[in-house]
């Protein structure tokens, strides 16, 4: 049961990967599954952005990468939260919050 | 790729740091995993792998872009992890490093003050000796001023170069081609009369004399040619110093008119701020010039007579001092062709001006310098043998950490940073030590070198001692560090083996601080003896209770006119008259006299003269003798007994029978064997037409500029009777049983009741001019006993580590030779061996080299020779007194060795 795919909203793609490893450390491949089903298939994240924005993440320590095995056996890379990107999660969380709240009160018949 | 390890954890000890190509590739398999899962994903939904392959590609899309960014990104926060890396690793390392160093608090305490005490003595010693020696002179183009002195070879060091007559002083500038310019000058006090009464230290100078020294006015104009002769006001150029106290650094001074010396001049410019040219340290002290110049004013060049002049020239462009010096011989010998008879006029010499400013002290201080290089090094010794002796100490503790998987870089890191703290604190002490003994010894020392006074710290030399310290720890603590380091672990563990080597080493440092020790003891011992000489020549007179001081009589109340045959000064002696007398009244005072100048303290004259009976023959050169005005009682308040004969009283009137007192070297140069008493005497050659002077008095002999002076024929007349030179500075002393000091108020009563408008100057005891006189001498040998006693302290420190060591290791040797029945005596012998042989070594060792020292400072010596025995044997004497000193605990804890202990422990 996917909606149609959309493209992502400048800014978006921080807070979501942000997301996706609040709920545990997680590769690459695993955040963008994540967030696939988690949004229906409504979003899809690319490699390249994906990849830039956790090491960027990673300089910005908001995430620690290590190598670890995954469930099937394969040697990846893992993120994780660091306390530093924790609160950087909940900062942009509510920010976006109050974000889009602000766009529903304008588009919400009065 | 599959087949690395999966161990990317990094052990404890590895360099925390990932190679550009290694991110790359990380980057690469990072991707590929990603494909890989995304694969499977597709072709557990049913897919073909042809298709699965398709749409990851698809998906993939271009990554060029997305590499290079996570690449550049990557290697940023590699590197910054780096750092954090080294960083904690370096931190972690100066924390083991300071307890190390607190579990030995004597080891580090002895090393920081070893390397702080040679370090901060260098510093000081350096700086002092470059800001005397090689601070820019305050002048344009310094190297083409120079100075002329008339050079009488026959006279000592001391008083050789003597001032230029202003007859040879025409000639030179009218025919020297190498000159641009040539200018004369010589000191003449000021007496303010505007506002308050006080005098300034002044020169007199023609009108060249800016332009020679290559200097421009900070404010207003200088003086020229121009002014030479005086049209309205003559200006007078003031110096900064002065502009700032007298006038507040007010602009508008120039232009203003001031009365000096009783007459007008107009303030015509301020010198720049570092110019107070000529100053009497930087000059040969016949001329007897202020300690600063405070201001100038310009006068014509004097016509002949006794009018002589220091001078300064300027080379033009391109030319030297050897061209200029052929053109001064050519002056000389036209000179005496016309002159033949003259007063004796024995050639100029040329130097150039820097030479002449630093040259007097350059060897003195050089030697210091190479002393305190001396110390450094000993202090340099002692640290390393220090150094050495921790590290070995501290093996086992490297060899633990070695076994618990340290790599031998972290061992020697380790070291390291136990010397790199050591120099550090040392550094520090030392710069702080250094700088406030250079503010302390520049104010102190400003008037022996007056360049020193405008120099500031020199930052640098803390670098360079930091790289000194640093080096010294690198060779002695990091060269040990690495071969312990490739040493096989068993050995350090059980505490055994490459000892031996570390152990020769650390002899050998000693032995040659030992030897260092005795060269700068050696040399201290000997400028100190050659002080105490100094300071205990025969002065022929006595420091106790006097006074000295000057007056300056202006010319405007007091001229001096051309008599018959030498200037006169109707007004001069009158005042002398009056102010003795008054002098002679102040209750306390017991002699009160005038001497131009008293000894120590003045600018000599020199005349040729003829003695009765002994006419030299036509065609020789006629003898000369250094020639005093006095007046009655100078001699008892200097203290100095007159030999034979009486002092000058009331009866050598201007119209009585001329007389003279003679010095015992003229007595006996001249009648050898009989009394001088009723001799004739006169000045001026077998042609001149000057009186017969009786000889009343024999005089013993004054030093006359310096304490290392010899002596020299002296004629001294009395102020009564027409003598020729000029009364516009006059010299007082007064002898009082009061202490001297006490008495300035009460002169300066006297003198302003003889002229309330002439104040009185230059007030000093005469203990002060001897101070004065000795004042490098002092600081010579102070430096030296203070450089040699702390390279003493080092080499015992050094000795008493070394020995104490060798008991610690001999400890079951001794504990056998107990057990055997060996004695107390027998046991101290053994250790006083260790301490003997090594200073003995050294002792002989630094002999020889302590002879090559003394004679090279042959020419800093007085009264000793450079291998004077009493000194050297001094010397090696301490040395040994230290040796033994520093086997007294070490020998006391071998004699405490417990047999049964000491065998056990084996």
């Amino acid at each position: 049961m996917h909606d149609t795919p959309m493209d992502l909203l400048q800014g978006t793609l921080d807070v979501l990967v942000l997301r996706a490893l609040a709920a545990g450390p997680r590769h690459g491949y695993a955040i963008s599954d994540w967030i696939h089903e988690r949004t229906r298939g409504t979003l899809t994240v690319d490699y390249a952005p994906l990849y830039k924005a956790l090491h960027r993440l990673e300089h910005e320590e908001c995430v620690s990468a290590a190598w670890g095995i995954t469930e099937n056996g394969r040697r990846a890379r893992f993120y994780k939260l660091t306390p530093q990107g924790r609160a950087r999660f909940r900062a942009k969380t509510a920010d976006w919050r109050r974000y889009a709240e602000a766009v529903f009160r304008v588009l919400d018949p009065a | 790729m599959n087949g690395r390890p999966n161990d990317r954890q990094r052990r404890p000890f590895e360099l925390p740091w990932r190679s550009g190509p290694r991110i790359e590739a990380e980057f690469e398999e990072e991707l590929a995993i990603h494909r890989a899962l995304r694969t499977d994903a597709l072709l557990a939904r049913g897919l073909t792998a042809e298709e699965a392959e398709r749409i990851v590609a698809r998906e993939e899309g271009d990554l060029d872009d997305a590499r290079r960014y996570v690449n550049a990104i990557d290697r940023a926060a590699e590197s910054r992890r780096t750092r954090r890396h080294v960083m904690q690793h370096l931190l972690q390392e100066a924390s083991y490093s300071l307890r190390r160093l607190r579990r030995e608090p004597g080891f580090t305490l002895v090393a920081v003050a070893t390397l702080a005490l040679g370090l901060g003595a260098w510093m000081l010693m350096f700086n002092v000796v470059a800001g005397a020696l090689f601070s820019p002179l305050p002048f344009g183009d310094p190297d083409r001023a120079v100075v002329l002195f008339q050079y009488i070879p026959s006279l000592d060091a001391g008083s050789r170069d003597q001032p230029i007559g202003g007859r040879e002083l025409q000639a030179i500038h009218d025919n020297v081609r190498s000159f641009e310019a040539v200018a004369g000058f010589r000191p003449r006090p000021l007496n303010v009369e505007s506002g308050d009464v006080e005098r300034w230290d002044a020169i007199e100078a023609t009108g060249d004399f800016f332009a020679a020294l290559g200097v421009h006015p900070e404010l207003g104009r200088f003086f020229s040619r121009d002014d030479e002769v005086p049209r309205g006001d003559r200006p007078v150029v003031l110096s900064d110093a002065l502009w700032r106290r007298r006038f507040g650094a007010r602009v508008d001074v120039i232009g203003r008119i001031i009365t000096l010396n009783g007459e007008p001049y107009v303030i015509a410019g301020v010198a720049p701020p570092a110019f107070a040219f000529p100053r009497g340290p930087e000059m040969p002290p016949t001329f007897q010039l202020p300690p600063r110049t405070e201001a100038w004013i310009p006068i014509a060049t004097p016509r002949g007579g006794p009018d002589d002049m220091a001078v300064v020239a300027r080379l033009r462009r391109g030319a030297t001092i050897g061209a200029a010096s052929q053109e001064l011989d050519g002056v000389r010998d036209r000179m005496l062709e016309i002159y033949p008879q003259g007063k004796g006029f024995f050639g100029v010499r040329a130097i150039s001006l820097r030479a002449q400013l630093v040259g007097r002290s350059e060897r003195l201080l050089l030697s210091l310098l190479a002393a305190v290089a001396l110390l450094l090094l000993v202090a340099s010794l002692n640290a390393a043998q220090l150094q050495l002796a921790h590290l070995e100490r501290r093996g086992r503790d490297f060899a633990v950490r070695a076994a618990l998987g340290a790599p031998s870089w972290r061992i020697v890191l380790g070291s390291a940073i136990d010397v790199i703290l050591v120099s550090i604190a040392a550094d520090v002490i030392a710069t702080v030590l250094a700088v406030g003994g250079y503010q302390l010894i520049r104010a102190r020392l400003s008037g022996t070198f007056p360049l020193l006074a405008t120099m500031p710290f020199d930052a640098r030399t803390v670098a360079v001692a930091l790289g000194v310290a640093l080096g010294v720890g690198v060779m002695a603590g990091v060269g040990p560090a690495v071969a312990s380091a490739r040493r096989p672990l068993i050995d350090a563990l059980r505490r055994r083996g490459a000892r031996a080597g570390g152990e020769r080493t650390r002899r050998t440092l000693i032995v040659v601080e030992v030897a260092l020790a005795v060269v700068l003891v050696a040399v201290s011992s000997l400028m100190t003896k050659s002080l105490s000489r100094q300071l205990s020549t025969e002065l022929g007179f006595s420091p106790v209770n006097g006074l000295t001081f000057e007056v300056t009589l202006p010319r405007s109340r007091y001229p001096e006119r051309q008599g018959p045959t030498y200037m006169e000064h109707p007004a001069g002696a009158p005042f002398i008259t009056a102010a003795l007398e008054r002098l002679r009244a102040i209750p306390g005072v017991q002699a009160a006299g005038m001497g131009k100048p008293l000894p120590l303290s003045g600018s000599q004259e020199w005349s040729v003269f003829t003695a009765e009976g002994r006419e030299p023959p036509a065609d020789a050169p006629h003898p000369g003798a250094d020639y005093t005005v006095a007046s009655g009682g100078m001699f008892s308040a200097l203290g100095s007994p007159l030999v034979a004969g009486r002092d000058f009283d009331a009866t050598d009137r201007e119209d009585g029978v001329p007389v003279v007192i003679v010095n015992q070297s003229m007595a006996r140069w001249l009648w050898p064997g009989t009394s001088a008493l009723g001799k004739r005497i006169r000045l001026g050659t077998t042609r001149s037409a000057t009186p017969w002077m009786t000889v009343i008095g024999v005089a013993a002999d004054f030093r006359r500029y310096a304490l290392t002076d010899t002596t020299r024929p002296e004629m001294i007349v009395p102020y009564t009777q027409k003598p020729y030179p000029s009364f516009s500075t006059l010299q007082f002393v007064v002898r009082s049983e009061l202490p001297p000091a006490s008495l300035t108020p009460a002169i300066q009563r006297a003198i302003a009741q003889v002229d309330r408008s002439i104040p009185i100057s230059n007030i000093r005891t005469v203990s002060d001019l001897i101070a004065e006189a000795s004042t490098s001498a002092r600081f010579g040998a102070r430096f030296m006993t203070v450089f040699g006693g702390g390279a003493l302290f080092l080499a015992m420190i050094g000795l008493y580590g070394v020995v104490s060591y060798a008991v610690v290791q001999r400890r079951q040797e001794f504990g056998i030779r107990r057990a055997l029945g060996a004695s107390d005596s027998g046991i101290v012998r053994l250790v006083a061996r260790e301490a003997g042989m090594l200073a003995c070594g050294g002792a002989v060792i630094g002999l020889a080299v302590a002879v090559a020292g003394g004679i090279a400072i042959r020419s800093l010596l007085y009264g000793v020779t450079a291998y004077d025995a009493t000194s050297l044997g001094a010397s090696i004497g301490v040395i040994l007194v230290a040796a033994i000193i520093a086997c007294v605990a070490p020998a006391l804890r071998a004699l405490r060795v417990d047999p049964r202990t000491a065998l056990e422990e084996s």
